[in-house]
């Protein structure tokens, strides 16, 4: 069954960080959350969307062995209003996974300047980056 | 005197007495103090026990240190004064027999003179203070008063924590923020005013819904959950107002709705801020006329339901950008309920693991008895963004795996030993008071009837004289 509530992946620039995904399914199973896996892209489709698509497909596939319901999406253009645009619509996620750029958001706080840490102070859920410890 | 202490108890206190004592004036503990000292110089000891035999406590002396040690397995004291060199054992042992006892006896280590880094490493390892021989009598009265104190008033606080928590036995929970929460649930018991619930995902929301019903007057009658976004449009309207017969095709007969079915009782209106524009309305109609038209309808039923609804949303938010009505806004939250996130209370994080722990070792029917040093501080080290229910998960698996009778880091999930998970969380705002609301929401019914004070009487259905005192009230304290 696809649960209700939702968890959301999100990448940029076709970036996936491995321990994103495997966090977001561990996450999904904890909260009772299917997830969702959204990319955005800057700029416009062109022809590259068969790469990212696959890209993004591995990640789905991974999901889905995992026995956990997901959804995924590409979505083009400008990433803040993107993002935006993709919370307005259908329920909010009860948190969201920041799969990219692991310098964004860390121990010390936010990468001030980056779209996304504009947006994570006022979404309304816990927005989480994990990162591999260094042993 | 530890000052914290002191504010902590005052406003449990007040907490108390803000939904009435009901058992009465909280008895200030006057039962005897219990002193314990223990000290293999015969005078010295002596000498102790008749300045301490002075101050009125119940003294008990001993000069070897075995057998005081077999004593504190046995018995409790308020208080030890104990020599640190003491031969076979040491004053730090006894200490922690006596703490293992009881964790709020306080123990006062007697050093001989210039031994101060023993004495440090005693204060380090938890004893109240230490004292270096030769002792007098006033210091020895004064440190053993204070002592004293903050063990009565670590007690009285215990008492008043179980006294508030004793009510609601499935929140778990001693921290402030929960504490209040129990509070306002009691507080609210006799009202029959909506109440919204705010708080992310897994904190608790329903369980709190849950005990606002059981604890109203209504707790007889049904407590009924529906989840808003869980349905589309017409599903929804259907289940919540039923329908009469031959309303749509296939209706071959006349259905009441949920809310219907909840009448004189409570509904739980979940994820409220996902509901359509044109549900709102219906609900605002329910709110506001106390009555519905089932699907089909041509006449209205009356119904008599309280509403309390949760979301995770912004709603005020949603109310500026006019995707929810502010009218409803006002409607749904007039007690507002925010529950924090569990990273505002990692204090809770161990009792809340253990109670977890119990109750699936039960379910499981396996003997664990708790966690493993490595594996508690990995437990409150993470930032669980799923809140409460995300810890329950993880306990509940953790038992599944475990092979012991201690839960261990192997048991977690592996993300906890192996991944930083940065959480990151927007500020949450601080409850507003029912005063505000309402002043919010007169200000907004006057504003929408161009100010026409009868109006709007009309409107929030008081008479004007009210409304004047009302505004009088907004002006002087504004
Ligand atoms: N203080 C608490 N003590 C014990 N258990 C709790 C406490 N708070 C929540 N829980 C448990 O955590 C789980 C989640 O609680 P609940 O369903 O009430 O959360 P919620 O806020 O409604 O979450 P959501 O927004 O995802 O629906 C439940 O199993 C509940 O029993
Ligand atoms: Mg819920």
């Amino acid at each position: 069954m696809v649960e209700l509530k939702k968890i959301l992946i999100l990448f940029e620039d076709g970036k996936i960080r491995k321990e994103s995904i495997a966090y977001g399914i561990e996450l999904g199973r904890r909260m009772d959350c299917s997830l969702c896996v959204l990319m955005l892209m800057e700029g416009t489709e062109k022809g590259n969307s068969s790469i990212w698509e696959s890209v993004l497909n591995g990640a789905i596939k991974t999901i889905d062995d995992e026995g956990i319901g997901a959804e995924c999406g590409i979505r083009y253009g400008d990433k803040t209003s993107e993002f935006l645009k993709f919370l307005a619509v259908g329920p909010y996620p009860s948190a969201i996974v920041w799969g990219s750029n692991a310098g964004v958001i860390t121990e010390r706080g936010r990468k001030p300047g980056h779209w996304f840490t504009r947006v994570a102070e006022n979404v309304g859920c816990p927005v989480v980056s994990p990162t591999i410890k260094k042993k | 005197m530890d000052i914290r202490y002191s504010i902590f108890i005052n406003k449990l206190e007040k907490q108390l007495s803000a939904y009435g004592d009901r058992e009465g004036i909280i008895p200030v503990p006057t039962a005897s103090i219990d002193l314990l000292i223990v000290d293999d110089e015969e005078i010295a000891l002596k000498n102790l026990e008749r300045i301490m035999h002075k101050e009125g406590y119940q003294v008990v002396t001993e000069s070897s240190g075995e057998r005081a040690f077999e004593l504190l397995k046995v018995r409790r004291f308020d208080v030890v004064l104990t020599d640190l060199l003491l031969g076979s054992i040491d004053g730090l042992e006894l200490m922690a027999e006596a703490k293992k006892k009881d964790a709020e006896t306080e123990v006062i280590i007697i050093t001989g003179h210039g031994s101060v880094d023993g004495a440090i490493e005693a204060t380090k390892k938890g004893a109240f203070h230490y004292l270096q021989k030769p002792i007098r009598p006033d210091e020895v009265r004064s440190i053993v008063r204070q002592a004293v104190e903050k063990r009565r008033l670590a007690r009285r606080v215990r008492d008043l924590e179980q006294k508030i928590g004793a009510d609601f036995p499935d929140i778990i929970g001693n921290c402030p923020k929960i504490v209040s929460i129990k509070n306002l649930i009691r507080q609210i018991s006799d009202s029959d005013a909506n109440v919204l619930i705010t708080g992310e995902s897994g904190t608790g929301k329903e369980l709190a819904a849950r005990a606002i019903h059981q604890t109203s007057r209504r707790h007889e009658k049904r407590f009924l959950a529906v989840n808003c976004a869980s349905l589309t449009e017409e599903l929804l309207a259907n289940e919540l107002f039923g329908h009469e017969k031959d309303a749509y095709t296939g209706a071959t007969q006349a259905k009441a709705g949920l809310l219907e079915s909840a009448h004189e009782g409570t509904v739980f209106l979940d994820e409220v801020g996902d509901m359509s524009a044109a549900m709102q309305a219906k609900i605002l109609r329910v709110v506001q006329e106390k009555e519905l038209m089932r699907v089909g309808a041509t006449t209205a039923i009356a119904v008599d339901i309280r509403i309390i609804s949760a979301t995770n949303k912004d709603l005020k938010a949603l109310c500026a950008a006019g995707i929810f009505r502010q009218d409803l806004y006002f409607r749904l939250n007039v007690i507002s309920m925010h529950l924090p996130s569990l990273s505002e209370r990692i204090e809770d994080i161990p009792l809340l693991a253990a109670f977890f722990l119990k109750q699936s070792a039960k379910r499981a029917e396996k003997d664990i008895r708790g966690f493993s040093d490595q594996a508690l501080s990995l437990l409150t080290t993470y930032g669980y963004p799923g809140n409460i229910r995300e810890l329950e998960n993880i306990i509940e698996r953790a038992v599944a795996l475990a092979k012991t009778e201690l839960i261990k880091a192997e048991d977690l999930p592996h993300d906890l030993k192996d991944f930083h998970a940065f959480t990151f969380r927007r500020r949450t705002g601080n409850m507003k008071t029912l005063e505000e609301i309402e002043r919010e929401y007169i200000q907004w019914v006057l504003g929408q009837v161009g100010h026409n004070k009868s109006e709007a009487s009309k409107v929030l259905g008081i008479d004007r004289v009210s409304l004047y005192r009302k505004l009088k009230r907004t002006v002087f304290e504004e």
